[in-house]
């Protein structure tokens, strides 16, 4: 026998969003490491900025949180470094040295890697943030400035590429404050439901990417996990996706654009199955196809299978009475008999 | 339950193969009857074309309150004499699923019984409608099946669905 009253699916999407999201203890100690990064590269480079993006700066980070990222734009008044001249590599490599020299002390087993990389400093912590997680990892990116246009030039192996992180940082903030939060509440739903993929459809950049277009207004979860997906397949299959600062390449997908639309396709339509079974006043089976929609039951429990089965049986039986027949319309189930061939 | 296209539009009846083919090597058969289950379940599902059968394997397919994906075989055969109840073979394919699975509605080979092959074409599923309204089906007959066995199944357990008598007693059209 299913309870009353039953939790809506925005209230199961709230509860679901709070198991996912970062812990304060997890985000303080994020935030201390980033300070201590930051301090060191401004020692290396007086005079620069440090700049803050990813999940951290963005406020969408999921728990366990195992990285951050970070941003250097190191002064070149004599436009040293840039395209056709200097390479980013003697850069990075004293960044390195400037957070391994700062850090060491606190952090003994601290590796900082440039060797290989193609855009960022890593740094492994080699200290979890809580025992028995993966290792804490940040990315440093060693930037200078465009001098003959908008935004920053970032390394990209031996060269540079064009990019705007800072403005992108600055855009994910005020889609958080036009939203009134939901941004990034949804956004972190989304990155969850896309690590839960098999294969991962797109980058969380992407996922916020084009959140930016439909995630900007203040509402409900569930609206705007539907307005999300709406948005995504209309946008990629309209074509890539371009950089919202209109400096960078455009975002990609790790995998075919036509699979991936098909993928969100088949997120959207769950979606819309457990809005209209819930509209129907069927409960426990909106609740169950939303948690195949996530497909993780730590994050979000599926009902007891005993209360689905009695509800899809109770949903069955009334259409079955109200069901008439009709010509066949294409895409529409017939009201079929069971039958066999045995007598 | 899985979301379909609706387009409302009234099927158009298959009008058969070139001449020297069957329906199965026809892509004018194919490519409609596909599209949807395509979009839907992309490389998941499979189809295997041999000199006088087409075979569609879908590797996991949803039934609402079990956890465990359930692998679909639909076979659809160049032969129109057998088993068909004078329907053309494209409209009649063997579906398997769950095999060993004892139901109310299986033939004894173990094959779906569906639907009742002398009920008129709006009370059957024809190829016009698609295989992905076919495996929307199969989702629904093993539902029906899962509940049975949970109220008693030979034992008086509860047939969720329409039911025809069994044994084939003509056509209703």
């Amino acid at each position: 026998m299913v309870s009353q009253p039953y939790k809506t699916l925005e209230e199961l999407l709230e509860e679901a969003r709070k198991r996912i999201q970062v812990e304060p203890n997890e985000l303080d100690e994020a935030k201390r490491r980033r300070t201590a990064i930051k301090d060191a590269l401004l020692k290396e480079f007086p005079g620069g900025r440090v700049y803050y993006n990813g999940s951290v700066a963005h406020g969408d980070a999921l728990t366990p949180l195992t990285d951050i990222d970070v941003g250097v734009v190191v002064p070149d008044p004599a436009h040293e470094y840039g395209p056709g001249r200097r390479g980013p590599r003697g850069l990075m490599d004293r960044a390195a040295d400037a957070v391994r020299r700062e850090l060491k002390a606190e952090y003994g087993d601290l590796r900082v890697e440039v060797e290989g990389r193609k855009r960022s400093v890593l740094v492994r912590f080699n200290d979890p943030v809580r025992a028995g997680w993966a290792d804490f990892t940040a990315d440093i990116i060693v930037a200078i400035d465009n001098p003959s246009g908008r935004g920053l030039y970032i390394p990209k192996w031996d060269s540079w590429d064009r990019s705007d992180p800072e403005t992108h940082t600055r855009m994910v903030l005020a889609a958080i404050e036009s939203s009134k939060v939901r941004y990034a509440r949804d956004v972190r739903l989304l990155k969850h439901w896309n690590r839960q993929r098999s294969t991962r459809l797109m980058c969380s950049w992407h996922i916020k990417v084009l959140a930016l277009a439909c995630l900007n207004t203040p509402g409900n979860l569930l609206d705007g996990l539907v307005g999300w997906f709406e948005h995504a397949v209309r946008r990629l299959q309209a074509g890539p996706t371009p950089d919202p600062a209109k400096v960078g390449p455009n975002v990609k997908t790790p995998i075919p654009q036509a699979e991936v639309v098909r993928q969100l396709r088949n997120g959207l339509d769950l979606l819309r199955d457990a809005i209209r079974l819930e509209s129907e006043g069927w409960a426990v089976l909106a609740h169950a196809k939303l948690a195949e929609f996530f497909n993780d039951p730590k994050m979000l429990p599926a009902p007891s299978p005993v209360d689905v089965r009695l509800q899809e049986a109770d949903r069955l039986r009334k259409r079955n009475e109200l069901r008439t027949t009709r010509p066949a319309v294409v895409g529409v189930q017939p009201p079929v008999r069971s039958w066999s061939r045995s007598k | 339950m899985v979301a379909v296209e609706v387009t409302n539009a009234v099927p158009c009846p298959y009008q058969g193969p070139p001449p020297g083919f069957w329906y199965g090597q026809d892509p004018a058969w194919r490519i409609p009857l596909e599209a949807a289950a395509r979009r839907r379940y992309g490389s998941d599902l499979r189809a295997t074309l041999t000199p006088r059968r087409l075979t569609y394997d879908l590797a996991g397919l949803q039934i609402t309150s079990r956890a465990d994906l359930v692998p679909v075989r639909i076979e659809f055969g160049a032969d129109h004499s057998v088993h068909h109840y004078g329907l053309p073979a494209h409209d009649y394919p063997t579906v398997r699923a769950d095999p060993g699975a004892k139901s109310k509605h299986r033939n004894p080979d173990g094959t779906l019984c569906l639907y009742y092959p002398g009920d008129p074409p709006e009370r059957r599923w024809t190829c016009e409608l698609g295989l992905l309204v076919l495996l929307n089906l199969v989702a629904e007959h093993l539902f029906a099946e899962l509940h049975w066995w949970a109220t008693r199944g030979s034992h008086g357990g509860e047939w969720i669905l329409d039911e025809a008598p069994h044994g084939y007693h003509g056509s209703a059209a």
